[in-house]
């Protein structure tokens, strides 16, 4: 299998690429780990002016690391083994002789912001698909264990530290940069070339190393009320989340005082250990793949990258959507606004067109006409949409689908008959969760869906069934 | 309804081709190639795994439980992924 880093060398500036072999987005493997230290162990500071990390897979600068490793893990001492790897070559690229730039165009989760916090600085692409998200506590309930909880304290302050890291807050670049996660915002079209000129420009001829730790960390004045409003929020999650919360939120805390101290750490060794023991980890962890095999069991599919470039004619006033597609830049996606028409449509191959339609916000009655029909039953609050189509359309409108899971939501795909699978789950909740969990088992049974992971992901949506919980369906059946 | 460990293992080789057709040049096609090392699974491809044996066995392979069952990720190998589709369709009996 090819090497995860391409590198080269224009000029006096390394560029370090990763493309992950085999895979739909880039993960920080253990081959990948190996190929950094052997190439920052050979670089001398005199080789060049800037090491700059960038990603040539569309739609990801880097996603995570191994998670088919991590989710075997029994222990601490499992963890450690098998992150060390990443460890020492995050460790290396904190130490590289050359000040290092991270230059992310794409999605950069959890352990990948982590690496570019390891980076002296950070540049993003301003499209919709460059999105900043810790992943570690919201998705998988497990600590961040590449620095973020000491770095990002000192980085954005508390408060928008805990936003991002606690509270799961996703970021594009230009709310980075306010939060100071980010130095710079380059524009996603030509991205190559605006990031060649601004490496190349005058201003970032001295770049010097500067790590996050060696930072000044400075407390806000209003530093207690934030730290009680963060407290009481931790006191209203779900009961099996707030150990693991309070324990980083007071690691977060440690790390503005300065280095941690051995009772501090042998507290949280403590305290991380007995995650391994939890129901909790197990069933966020597990939830990740959930919801990749509701995506897989919808399109057909488990990648995040298009087969082909999307262009949309969309109409030009009254649709909240069409506002919405318009101004997400997002690579691969071409939208125009048209007054002269009523209808949406997907401009295939040869200028085909493709009409469907979008019902935007709830409706009673949702059934679909004689093309596709994509449902937002409540626009942008909740992260999931429900997709009427003919299986023979499928191919033609799957790049749309995959673009619209990078746009914000899952597509939750269904045959053209019936009615709303949302609006059933939707009308259950009224009567509790055991009506929804009844109602699903009839879905189910009545083959409206493929697979149970589509209302489990539909369930989680509407309902905010925590990740720490697993499945809705594995948990309602359990409880009888 | 598939039931012989033959049987099981071919169509899951088959299977593997089709959702990680990058192999390992090194590796065999058997049951002592390793999913990781060999295959190159990833967190998306056990997904895609996962929903393809459901449907190819008609019973509830949900690779996750099978993954956190070991103690060393390299003891995850295309047989132990056949015994673990064993051991499911019999409990569905």
């Amino acid at each position: 299998m090819a090497a995860p880093f391409s590198i080269h060398k224009d000029e006096d500036i390394y560029f370090v690429e990763l493309d992950t072999p085999g895979s739909s987005v880039n993960i920080f493997s253990r081959a990948a780990a190996a190929q950094i230290r052997q190439f920052i162990q050979s670089l001398k500071a005199t080789d060049a002016s800037l090491v700059v990390f960038k990603s040539t897979k569309p739609y990801s600068f880097l996603n995570g690391t191994e998670l088919v490793l991590t989710a075997s893990t029994r222990s601490l001492e499992d963890a450690a083994a098998l992150s060390e790897d990443t460890r020492q070559a995050y460790r290396a690229i904190e130490q590289c002789p050359v000040p290092t730039v991270s230059a992310i165009h794409g999605s950069c989760f959890g352990c990948g912001v982590e690496f570019s916090l390891c980076t002296d600085y950070r540049v993003a692409a301003d499209s919709f698909d460059t999105c900043f998200y810790m992943t570690e506590l919201k998705d998988y309930y497990f600590p961040p264990i590449f620095g973020a909880l000491e770095k990002l304290p000192r980085l954005l302050g508390l408060r928008a530290a805990v936003d991002f890291l606690l509270w799961g807050e996703k970021w594009r670049a230009e709310q980075a940069r306010e939060r100071n996660l980010i130095d710079h915002v380059l524009g996603a079209e030509n991205f190559d070339s605006n990031l060649r000129a601004f490496l190349t420009c005058g201003a970032l001829r001295n770049l010097c190393k500067r790590p996050i730790l060696e930072s000044r960390a400075s407390l806000p004045a209003n530093d207690a009320t934030d730290r009680a409003a963060i407290r009481n929020r931790i006191d209203r999650l779900p009961v099996e989340q707030r150990g693991l919360y309070s324990l980083c939120f007071e690691a977060m805390l440690e790390s503005l005082q300065g280095p941690c101290s051995h009772e501090f750490k042998r507290k949280s060794t403590a305290a991380f250990q007995s995650i391994f023991h939890s129901d909790a980890w197990r069933n966020a962890t597990a939830f990740f793949f959930i919801r990749t095999m509701a995506r897989t069991a919808s399109l057909g599919t488990s990648s995040l990258i298009p087969s082909d470039p999307v262009t949309l004619r969309l109409p030009a006033s009254g649709s909240e959507y069409a506002r919405i597609f318009g101004d997400r830049r997002l690579q691969g996606l071409t939208v125009h606004r048209d007054a002269a028409i009523g209808r949406p449509e997907l401009i295939g191959e040869n200028a085909m067109r493709q009409p469907f339609d979008v019902q935007w916000g709830y409706a009673a009655e949702v059934r679909p006409g004689s093309v596709p029909l994509i449902y937002f039953p409540d626009g942008e609050l909740y992260d999931v949409c429900e997709v009427f189509i003919a299986p023979e359309s499928l191919p033609r409108f799957r790049s749309l689908l995959v673009l619209i899971t990078h746009l914000g939501w899952q597509p939750l795909v269904r045959r053209m008959e019936g009615t709303s699978v949302l609006n059933t789950l939707i009308e259950a909740g009224a009567s509790g969760l055991g009506h929804v969990h009844r109602e699903a088992q009839q879905l189910l049974r009545a083959k409206v869906l493929r697979h149970s992971s589509q209302v489990d992901v539909a369930v989680s949506s509407l309902y905010d069934f925590p990740p720490s919980r697993g499945s809705f369906m594995s948990h309602f059946a359990r409880a009888g | 309804m598939m039931r012989d460990q033959t049987e099981i293992l071919a169509k899951i080789l088959q299977i593997l081709d089709e959702v990680c057709p990058e192999r390992n040049a090194r590796a065999t096609r058997s049951a002592q190639a390793s999913l990781i090392d060999d295959y190159y699974i990833d967190s998306l491809k056990v997904a895609e795994l996962s929903l393809l044996l459901e449907e190819t066995f008609d019973v509830s392979v949900f690779l996750p439980h099978l993954i956190a069952s070991v103690r060393d990720p390299h003891e995850l190998t295309v047989g132990a992924l056949a015994e673990f589709v064993q051991s499911n369709l019999a409990e569905s009996v």
